[in-house]
Parts: C-alpha cells; structure tokens; sequence
C-alpha cells in the first residue's frame, strides 16, 4: 500500500493532455511505474495526483515511417529488446533495452519513462541520444518535435513543462551504417549503469564516415560529445581510433565533471567503455 | 488529497482481474499495489512480499503473460488484466476451484503432489527449494520463459531469473530443475 496516492485514468490521449493541463505542477504521468512507485516508496508525495498513463495502447508499438522508426512512448524495454526492427535499424537501443534492470522491470518500464525520468544514467535514454533520436511532445496547446538530447536539462529533470507528454520517439535509424551499447555495471543483472555509452558508426571505404558518440553516467546529462565524434570521422576504423575517441571522452569528462573522488577509477573506464563501444559498431570482432 | 477537478482519485476505485483463471471484482485505493490485492484481499499469500521496490522478484506474477514484479504495479492498473500467481500451478487448484490457499490438504499430500505443475515437480526433484521464500517468483518468472521459449539454453534460464534473488541454494538446482522441466515438456 502507497500512502496517499491519487490516480486519474485517462482512456484516451485526448483525455490524457487535457487532464495534464486541469493538474498542472501537481500532475504526475505514471507509465510502468517502475520509477516512478519506488521514488513514491521512499518519498510519498501527497500533494500530486499521478496520471495513468497505461491504457493509452495508442502509445505502444514500433513501426517503419518516412525511413526512420516510430515507437511509442508506453512501449515497454523488452519489447523493443525484442523488436527485429529495433535490432535491424536502431541495434543500439535494443542492445540497451536488453541492458535495463530484470525481465519484470523491462516488461514494466517503458522507453517514454525511462526518457521523462532522466536518470544521468538511463540506458534507454543513452541510445536514442546516440541514435539521433527526436521526441514528440504534446499538450492541450499543441504538438512539438525535439532532440532527445536536448530534452534533459540536469539529473532528474527535463525541459518538459508540467502540462507536457511524451508521445512517440522518432528514431532515424543507422542507416548504412552499425550502431552499438555498451554499459558497465557493479554485476551483469539488475545493475545500475556506472557508465554507459552509444554510438553509430558508418564506415565507407577505409575510413569512418559518419560518426554519433554519447555517454550517460559521465557527465551531468546524456550527451554526445562533439569533439569525440569529430576524433573519428575520417580516421580509418581501427582500435587506434577508438582508443583516441575514448581518451577525448575521458578528458571531456573532467573538464566538465571536474576532478571527483571517482576520478582515478572512472577515467580509465571510461577510455575503455567508449573504445569497446566503438569497436562493436566498427564490426571488430575483437572488441 | 482529492483535488477538485477530480474528485474520484483519492476514492475507492472497481476493478476487474481474472485470477487463476477465475473472475474476481474488488474495490481498491489507489494506493494499492497487485501485490496488497493478491494477499491481503483475495489471500493468495503464495506471492511474497520482499523488497516492495522491484529488486527481489519474490512478488513475480504473471500479468498478461508477462513476469511483473506485482509490488510496482497498481492495482487500478491491472483493471481487466489476466493474472496468473503460484496457487494457479498445480492442477488441483484449478479442479476444485480451491485458489485461495486456504490449507486443509493436510493428509492429502500425495494426491496434490500428482497435481504439481511439471516445473513444481521439478523444483522439488532438483532440491531447487530452500527456505522456499523466493521459490514462488522463481517458479512464475520460469512459467513465463517456458511459454515463450519452450526450450530455453541456460544462458536464456540465467537471465530470466536475474531479476529474482535467492539468498540459499546458489541458483544452480534451479537452473538445472527450469532446463529438466523444458526438457521433459519437449514431444519425443
């Protein structure tokens, strides 16, 4: 039993945004729940009337649209781990979902919670930034596009005004090129990522074409990192590339994280996550 | 705290489960998780109450065919869901309608043994019970698998059962009782 919860039941989006609108600040959209009652456990919060989100299966599913995938915000973290869509297009994001938490948590968890929770170190929210991912967000006062990236602002908070819900993820997809998740936990399950990182990879010919680098639990939001993107492309696709690209993550990572008790430990693996990652994506066995 | 706009949020709120196969309506708070509804007002007290933060597994049920931890789910979202718990397993259960757990088989052991659903009989064969406390999640998050994946490698067992702790046997005798249960389902 959660003392003091409040739930409204939305059976529609329709009816979902306008109930958004009616609370206001003292709303709180609950999907999976998986982050959102164990936050409430530890934390209750009268004050708010959470917002079920669950019967809203117009938000569940992933589809082919205009050469990019479609996947709604209440799709749950192993269907998109079993997706051989998401594997064929976004590998990453599948790889990542796999990653999340237990059988029961992924089954539970959506992607739109996962994203709207912002965790620095979400695993889900990690791909998509990697991926290029855009979120669709709606309100009783209209519809708008943005970047992933750009939708979380600082641990546990998004951009998102309290009004606001996330619809769908458009994700472009790799293309011809390979993309890739690797996360690094204290054990293989259930573990909560130390670091983790994602990337796409395009090589043509004997050299990296295109490049998308980001990493979660490093600095203080899931970012891509530029200068680290920009250390690959055009460089040929070995692991002296990416060993280059993890030692500019890793000194990026102080610049903007500043010299922290976990330093000495997190440097190196950092340098290591990032190579790994990159190497999967480059196709290299060996990684 | 009721808010205005919506007054019915804070009241007791009708639900639809069907159970083990059978239908049940219960009125719920808001604030009461799948689990409280299984054990306290329908005393199905098969499924554990552990860590109530989705760490333990040993609240696992299957929900629409899906291993969930019931202590994340709110009742009121489970409205109209099929849930399947540990009393619905074996077969005796289901033949006299008895899913509430409610004991009186003393004497009867042998009979309800027969009636063991084929991975219960296999936990018991492989010694994969202990203290027996995690063993009702373990055995719904391997029901789950084996409906999905009827012949699972162990690699598939191990991460099916990750999110389920068990402090006493090592995991080993469970692994091998989940495969010997896949094994023995197989035709031929």
């Amino acid at each position: 039993m959660l003392r003091g919860i409040c739930i409204v039941r939305p059976a529609s989006v329709a009816e979902a945004l306008r109930m958004c609108a009616d609370l206001g600040p003292e709303g709180r959209p609950i999907a999976g729940g998986t982050d959102v009652l164990v936050e409430w456990r530890r934390r209750p919060a009268p004050g708010l009337t959470l917002v079920d989100l669950s019967r809203l299966d117009d938000l569940r599913g992933v589809r082919e649209a205009d050469g990019a995938l479609w996947i709604g915000a209440l799709t749950p973290h192993e269907d998109l781990a079993r997706s051989p869509l998401v594997h064929e297009h976004a590998t990453a994001l599948a790889e990542a979902c796999g990653e999340v938490g237990s059988v029961q948590i992924r089954n539970r968890g959506t992607i739109g919670g996962n994203v709207a929770n912002a965790s620095p170190c979400a695993d889900g929210l990690t791909a998509l930034v990697a991926l290029g991912a855009e979120a669709e967000v709606a309100s009783a006062r209209g519809t708008r596009r943005l970047a992933v990236e750009d939708l979380v602002e600082r641990p546990y908070r998004t951009g998102l005004a309290p009004d606001e819900l996330i619809l769908a993820f458009r994700v472009p997809g790799q293309g011809k090129g390979r993309s890739a998740f690797v996360k690094l936990g204290r054990r293989g399950a259930l573990a909560i990522a130390r670091i983790n990182a994602g990337c796409v990879v395009e090589v043509a010919g004997d050299r990296v074409a295109r490049c998308l680098l980001a990493v979660g639990s490093v600095m203080p939001r899931t970012q891509r990192v530029r200068e680290a993107e920009d250390a690959v492309v055009g460089a040929p696709p070995t692991g002296e590339t990416a060993a280059r690209a993890g030692d500019v993550v890793a000194r990026r990572m102080v610049e903007v994280s500043g010299v922290r008790w976990s330093t000495p430990y997190k440097e190196p693996a950092v340098r290591a996550v990032v190579e790994r990652v990159l190497m999967r994506a480059m196709g290299r066995s060996d990684a | 705290m009721p808010d205005a706009e919506h007054p019915e949020a804070a009241g007791p709120i009708p639900i639809r489960l069907r159970v083990n196969g059978r239908e049940r309506s219960v009125e719920v708070l808001p604030g009461e998780t799948l689990l409280d509804v299984l054990r306290r007002r329908l005393h199905l007290t098969g499924t554990k109450r552990g860590c109530e933060i989705g760490e333990c597994g040993a609240c696992t049920v299957v929900l629409d065919g899906r291993a969930v931890n019931a202590c994340l789910v709110l009742a009121v979202q489970a409205d109209g869901a099929n849930v399947l718990t540990v009393e619905g397993l074996a077969q005796v259960g289901h033949a006299d309608g008895a899913v509430g757990g409610a004991g009186g088989r003393v004497g009867q052991s042998d009979q309800s043994d027969q009636n063991l659903h084929p991975l219960q009989r296999a936990f018991l064969d492989h010694g994969a019970v202990q203290c027996g406390f995690c063993t009702p999640g373990v055995l719904m998050s391997a029901v789950a698998l084996l409906a999905r994946d009827p012949s699972p490698t162990p690699e598939a067992v191990r991460r099916a059962i990750a999110g389920n702790l068990c402090r006493c046997t090592g995991y080993q005798a469970i692994v091998d009782a989940i495969l010997a249960a896949a094994a023995a389902r197989k035709p031929g």
